[in-house]
């Protein structure tokens, strides 16, 4: 239907410490080892952080540090860099601003946030994704929906689903936009803001 | 290290949105990408609220394959036209079990169920199984899930097959006397007055034509494209890109290459109940171009203004000529 690169598979071989990445080599692992780990990310800066407005802004840069980092060498392991990223970011930011919870920020581990733990059965983590797009869609406003499955699951094109929900075709582009911003949130961080998108 | 953002998440995020949806479109070209790419390269937080967005996306692709846990005994065909969207919907809201005891209850005494398109449709069908099957315009098929087997008879018509392959059950296409076998597979099957077409998109399948008086029988591979006549079958090879254009009209394209005014104009004919008339001497005229398959005006404009033809719009018939 579209052709967005497999982010799905595993990297052959392990990856060590040190090894140089391309910049489509650092994609495709952000995608597949720092995304999942989102959930968990949210939780611990919304522990750590008094505003919550702040959070999204908090996650997306350390998103960009840890992005940066990849392009470079590849941390691993993963989940402790990342959030060893995240705690340096908000004693950054804590600096500037004077508030923070210092007691969550030095320590992630009392968490049990930053360390690795045994990855799930693949089967259940399917089954997990499959559940959160299923209550991602619940969600999600139906007419955002109805656009999103036509063309997710039809690939009709922009002109057709404005013809099946009688809307303009600029509004159908607003609809999908929309759905893909909140499909990610949910996705990935459990929740979705949907306000006064994009 | 990096520079803090002065775009915040929300912008970010809303703008990576945006350029998906517009990547996903139908008019998406190399300007686009571009503009994309140089979108992404300003700033890192772009690139990296964009690879989020879009990995969401591509998990939402389980979407389209969508499987619902019925037992394994009767496995029948869903559902055509709207209510694909509404069981995928009872899926979200978790009624998963009840529409499958209905489904069920009804599907005890197997049968097969009849899924027809009309002139300029497009409908798909999704099975219990995950594969799914597209039917183009003026279309007429009939499905069969038993337990033990899947069967697909294609009365008239296009239809693009993307099977779920399970060796247990194999999944069978008739047409015009013909037989294809999924092997693991995606392909278009179309019926022709001259004989039945079959393009392998990937994986590989089996046509068999019993009936021939040779060649009755060929294992297809990915961009192959099969004749089957009564006489026999032969193989051609057509690069992917334009196996990908024979699949446009899933998109509601259609693209043609250098084909003849003649021929488009047929292709044309297939999705619309107006019909586009070509005078002789002006059919074997060679065109390019891509075309919304109800757009009549598109292309007899660009009839009118690339080839400096005369159009003559009437009720039934759009007539082009010198």
């Amino acid at each position: 239907m579209v052709e967005i690169p497999d982010i799905g598979r595993h990297s052959a071989g392990t990856h060590g410490a040190g090894r140089a990445m391309s910049m489509s080599e650092a994609e495709d692992w952000f995608v597949r080892e720092v995304l999942p780990l989102e959930t968990q990310l949210m939780q611990f800066l919304r522990r750590s952080w008094r505003n919550p407005a702040d959070i999204d802004d908090l996650c997306q840069d350390i998103y960009v540090r840890v992005f940066e980092a990849a392009c470079e060498q590849i941390p691993h392991p993963v989940k402790p860099f990342v959030f060893a990223t995240a705690r340096n970011l908000l004693i950054d930011r804590a600096r500037r601003a004077h508030v923070v919870r210092i007691e969550a920020v030095a320590d992630p581990d009392a968490l049990g946030l930053a360390t690795e733990e045994p990855s799930a059965d693949r089967t259940i983590i399917a089954r997990e994704e499959l559940r959160r797009l299923q209550v991602a869609l619940d969600r999600i406003p139906q007419a955002y929906r109805d656009a999103l499955l036509m063309k997710k699951v039809e690939g009709l094109s922009r002109r057709e689903i404005a013809a099946r929900l009688g809307i303009s075709e600029q509004a159908v582009k607003y609809h999908i936009a929309n759905a893909m911003y909140a499909l990610a949130d949910f996705v990935y961080s459990d929740r979705a803001d949907l306000g006064d998108s994009p | 290290m990096s520079a803090e953002q002065s775009i915040t998440a929300r912008v970010a995020r809303g703008q990576a949105a945006e350029w998906l949806e517009r990547s996903v479109a139908n008019d998406w070209g190399n300007e686009d990408q571009a503009a994309l790419d140089a979108w992404l390269a300003a700033a890192p937080t772009n690139r990296v609220a964009y690879l989020r967005v879009k990995a969401a996306w591509n998990k939402a692709d389980r979407l389209a394959a969508l499987k619902l846990p019925l037992p394994r005994k009767a496995v029948p065909p869903v559902s055509a036209g709207m209510l694909p969207m509404l069981l995928r919907l009872a899926a979200c809201f978790g009624l998963l079990a009840v529409i499958g005891l209905a489904a069920l209850s009804f599907m005890t005494r197997s049968q097969a169920q009849t899924f027809a398109t009309a002139i300029g449709g497009h409908k798909l069908i999704q099975l219990h199984d995950g594969s799914t099957i597209e039917l183009n315009t003026n279309t007429s098929i009939a499905v069969n899930v038993t337990a033990g087997s899947r069967t697909v008879t294609i009365a008239k018509g296009e239809v693009y097959f993307q099977v779920h392959h399970d060796a247990a059950r194999p999944f069978v296409v008739y047409a015009e006397g013909h037989r294809i076998t999924d092997l693991g597979t995606k392909f278009l099957v179309r019926t022709h007055a001259s004989g039945l077409e079959v393009a392998l998109i990937s994986g590989s399948a089996r046509l068999d034509t019993p009936n021939a008086a040779r060649k009755k029988s060929v294992l297809l591979k990915p961009g192959e494209v099969a004749v089957a006549k009564t006489g026999g079958i032969s193989v051609a090879r057509e690069p992917l890109g334009q196996l990908a254009d024979r699949l446009a009209w899933r998109r509601g394209m259609l693209v043609f290459r250098h084909i003849t005014l003649a021929e488009a104009a047929a292709e044309f004919n297939r999705y619309n109940s107006r019909k586009i008339v070509i005078s002789n001497d002006i059919a074997g005229l060679k065109i390019n171009g891509t075309f919304a398959k109800g757009s009549l005006d598109a292309f007899s404009r660009t009839a009118q203004y690339a080839l400096g033809l005369h159009v003559a719009v009437l009720d039934s018939e759009i007539v082009l000529s010198r």
